[in-house]
């Protein structure tokens, strides 16, 4: 062991290509998987802004996108069928593609070895691989708008029948094939990322970083990449089998009696319902996937931008492992209106309720953490105050959708849009802006720039809030979620207004992420030099320096003595203990 | 021999398989047969994962890994999807 | 799985800090991928279980399987995983000789199996058994009885490739006893697909 670490630190020259392109590096893999996303990002929220002009405008004529999309925008006006793709495509690739791979690919792949005090993960080359396969998964999903019929357009659910026979919607042709395989590659690879998180984590602390010393957004990491390997495989079983119902002539998704396009179909014998107890099997655990480690590095910020310890370290663990374990067994409270056996959604009623415990503790201890603070307003610190405050939003209308009896007046409409974009939306974004910030000095060793990120975060924050929270209410008025035009229908006459005021702010909140784009990828370059520890941080990569050399330390890895938050500690002489500080200089207060 | 341990599994792997062959051809009430085929099934996965697999010898936290991941979250699966089984059968009625 | 992990990968650089489970981090991979791979056929079976009990009915087991047959193909699949186990045994006590032969007859096993499933696949499709219909009735027991045992047949080729690549790198003295014993999870883990696969298709 002793005799690889001066090998890794003074490591040979590489090409540039084994160097930035196909590295085993984690901290390159993470920000090929962070920059993936961010374009990724790019294109999804481009899809949305077709989507907000169609609603907001729906008779107007775009002659200029007509010529950019000759068949989903005719002379300029949107087929329905091709808001359908949009729609499909903007939630596969926001939920995929963009949020798992910035929080898993990236964060998880650049911070579990400098925060756990590893030289890199379990498996370098597995690491590599995982990375490019994902990138053929992001063609594949990015090509299918090309092949005959567009994009798949079954929603990001993927429910059969549309999504099983070709003749109900031109995106059902190839396009949901394509749609398909994407997902198999993103699957595949993100269980190469998974199995490789999970080793890493366990095996690979350095001396003294016991379970209960692990920062917080390692244990976030940690428990989501469990989750990811538990709840894909069954959809993995689910995409194969959709795949031969399309391709197979199978039915195990489609009964008996369905007419397309005045033809009946042969199927018969299978029922939607498989499919979506199969989907969502993996479709609520992914959204816990999406949502710890974005509570992980919301509260990560805290202590550091308050200089006191994380309040109840402790249980915001055990709670963060019992929504875990509660999250893997409540996935019918998806379908309350599926036609599932009434007994059955009373328990996943009942289990659903179980996790706003674990959830107000994890919110009570972050407001705990802000509690008599020294707040320190930087730019991390307030995405992480935005996050906060989209989790408690977003949470209430949980308790709605979580419980049958109102989730079935509420199933469907914009009311459910509005609610999962603050959580797995919101909250997620402003823990991956938090991140971007807070560790970009650890990654290119230069600052982003203090005054555009405090104007990107007041930029992006209230046209957030604006869109989703007004969501909520025009879901609350009726509005079904899912349709490309409002007009024909008297009772949602009123939400006209609303409609071009959520677009405008879209529109906001897609050019203000440009200022955090300009910001990152400038910084790189021009940015003001970071120290080795920019924020006075306690945990373990900020010991190294900034940006961390190959093989992550120089030296010989950094034993830990403490905890990962203990700040003022009564007797030290800086208001900030670095965890690898000995017991003896400094009490151990956890 | 160390292998004995192995070919013992084996010999009851195999005498748990022809009981089993037994039993599903015997006079047994439908639902006795499912519930005691069931038990077979699982008492030879056992036997598999703690001899062939060696589990029986491994850390605790392995063993438990195991069990959770797989056996428990196998099941809450069955126990969620199974009784819309049913529903669906019956609704088709 | 077996190449990109047992070799050339850099040794653990940690020292002495606690690994909760005692195992190195290659055998916690390989029990988070049967994990997963198990799930794999959890959602399967599932599935299966569902179709079943919609269905209603199901064809008689009778008409459709030899049970003699199947009893066969289990008890290959059974002995090939004791002489697996066995193999294991000899390569950890450095008996490469041993378990090179043990190898071998785990592969024998291994190919005997995927053989007898092509002949029952054979047998069966001759009698107008496909994806999409069958003789004996509800058509959802074609669909599933192929896609599982077929998933199961392609790990099944998939293992007996992972034997054989261990086999000649064993012979050359390459792969230590670990890399055995990592073969031999996946292998067992076949075996343990197949007895669940077993008692639910053809007891059942």
């Amino acid at each position: 062991m002793a005799d690889h670490v001066p090998a890794h630190g003074a490591h040979p020259r590489q090409s540039f290509l084994r160097r930035y392109v196909f590295s085993t590096d984690h901290k390159v893999i993470g920000l090929q998987y962070l920059v993936t996303s961010m374009a990724m990002a790019l294109v999804g929220g481009l899809l949305v802004m077709l989507m907000r002009m169609q609603l907001a405008w729906p008779h107007s004529s775009w002659p200029l996108l007509g010529k950019l999309f000759p068949v989903g925008m005719e002379g300029g006006l949107m087929k329905p069928e091709f808001y359908l793709s949009l729609m499909t495509m903007h939630g596969t690739i926001m939920v995929f593609f963009v949020v798992s791979l910035a929080l898993l690919g990236g964060f998880g792949n650049f911070l579990i070895p400098l925060q756990i005090g590893a030289r890199d993960m379990a498996f370098p080359f597995l690491n590599m691989l995982s990375f490019w396969i994902m990138v053929p998964a992001c063609l594949v999903m990015l090509g299918s708008f090309l092949v005959e019929g567009g994009a798949a357009a079954a929603g990001w659910t993927a429910y059969p029948p549309l999504s099983a026979i070709a003749e109900a919607i031109p995106g059902s042709q190839m396009g949901q094939t394509w749609w398909i395989v994407g997902m198999a590659l993103f699957i595949a690879s993100f269980t190469m990322g998974g199995l490789n998180y999970v080793t890493t984590i366990l095996n690979m602390r350095t001396k003294g970083m016991s379970l209960m010393r692990m920062p917080i957004t390692i244990w976030s990491l940690f428990l989501a990449s469990l989750l990811g390997l538990l709840a894909f495989p069954p959809l993995t079983a689910a995409a194969v089998m959709l795949l031969m119902d399309r391709h197979a002539g199978t039915s195990f998704f489609l009964p008996s009696g369905l007419f397309f396009g005045n033809k009946l179909m042969e199927h018969s014998g299978g029922t939607p319902l498989l499919w979506q107890h199969l989907f969502w099997f993996l479709g609520h655990p992914e959204v816990y996937v999406l949502i710890l480690p974005a509570l992980g590095i919301t509260l990560e910020m805290l202590p550091v931008f308050t200089r006191k310890p994380l309040f109840g370290y402790r249980m915001t663990v055990y709670s963060l492992v019992t929504i875990s374990f509660l999250g893997m067994i409540v996935w019918g409270h998806h379908m309350y209106v599926s036609g599932m056996s009434p007994y059955v959604g009373e328990i996943f009623a009942i289990g659903t309720l179980t996790i706003t415990l674990p959830s107000a503790i994890v919110g009570m201890n972050m407001l705990a953490s802000l509690w008599g603070g020294l707040l320190r307003l930087r730019t991390p610190m307030l995405f992480s105050i935005g996050s906060i405050v989209f989790f408690g939003t977003g949470g209430f209308g949980g308790i709605f959708l979580g419980n049958a009896t109102s989730d079935i007046q509420l199933h469907d409409t914009y009311f459910v849009v509005g609610h999962f974009h603050l959580m797995i939306g919101g909250v997620t974004l402003m823990a991956i802006f938090a991140g971007c910030y807070y560790w970009f000095p650890k990654m290119f060793g230069r600052m982003m720039n203090e005054k555009l990120g405090k104007l990107h975060f007041w930029l992006t924050m209230p046209a957030f809030y604006g869109i989703f929270l007004a969501m909520h209410y025009i879901g609350l008025a009726g509005t079904p979620r899912r349709y490309f035009n409002f007009e024909r229908y008297e009772f949602l006459a009123n939400i006209r207004e609303p409609q071009v005021w959520i677009t405008i702010a879209a529109f906001l909140l897609f050019i203000g992420q440009f200022l955090f784009l300009g910001n990152f990828f400038a910084s790189i370059f021009r940015g003001r030099p970071a120290p080795v520890n920019p924020w006075e941080a306690a945990t373990l990569e900020w010991t190294t320096p900034s940006p961390a050399p190959h093989g992550n330390w120089e030296g010989e890895i950094p034993e830990v003595h403490r905890w990962a938050y203990d700040y003022n500690v009564p007797g030290a002489s800086s208001d900030c203990t670095a965890q690898s500080v000995p017991a003896q200089s400094v009490p151990v207060t956890l | 021999m160390h292998y004995k341990r192995y070919w013992a599994t084996w010999a009851v792997l195999l005498l748990l398989t022809v009981l089993m062959i037994f039993i599903g051809n015997g006079p047994l009430p439908k639902l006795l047969l499912l519930g005691v085929l069931l038990v077979a099934m699982m008492v030879k996965a056992v036997l598999i994962g703690a001899q062939f697999m060696h589990l029986s010898s491994e850390h605790r936290g392995i063993v438990f890994m195991v069990a959770a991941g797989l056996l428990l979250v196998g099941l809450a699966l069955f126990a969620g999807i199974a009784p819309d089984g049913v529903r669906a059968f019956e609704l088709r009625q | 799985m077996q190449q990109t992990t047992t070799e050339n990968m850099p040794r653990p650089t940690w020292d002495g800090g606690a690994s909760p489970f005692g195992a190195t981090w290659r055998k916690l991979m390989i029990w988070w991928f049967i994990i997963t791979d198990g799930l794999l056929f959890a959602g399967f079976l599932a599935a299966y279980g569902f179709l079943r009990l919609a269905a209603g009915g199901w064809p008689d087991r009778s008409l459709m399987f030899h049970l003699d047959f199947i009893a066969l193909m289990t008890f290959t699949l059974i002995t090939s995983s004791a002489t697996m186990a066995t193999a294991v045994g000899a390569a950890k006590q450095g008996n490469r000789k041993l378990a090179l032969r043990f190898l071998l007859l785990t592969m024998v096993g291994a190919f005997a199996f995927l053989g007898m499933q092509a002949y029952e696949w054979h047998t069966l499709i001759g009698q107008g058994a496909t994806l999409s219909h069958n003789p004996w009735g509800p058509a959802a027991f074609g669909a599933c009885f192929f896609l599982i045992t077929g998933f199961h047949g392609t790990h099944v080729l998939t293992g007996a490739l992972i034997l054989t690549i261990t086999a000649i790198r064993t012979a050359k003295g390459i792969t230590q006893a670990e890399g055995v014993e990592m073969a031999g999870l996946y292998w067992h883990f076949v075996d343990l697909v197949w007895v669940f696969i077993f008692t639910l298709f053809y007891l059942v």
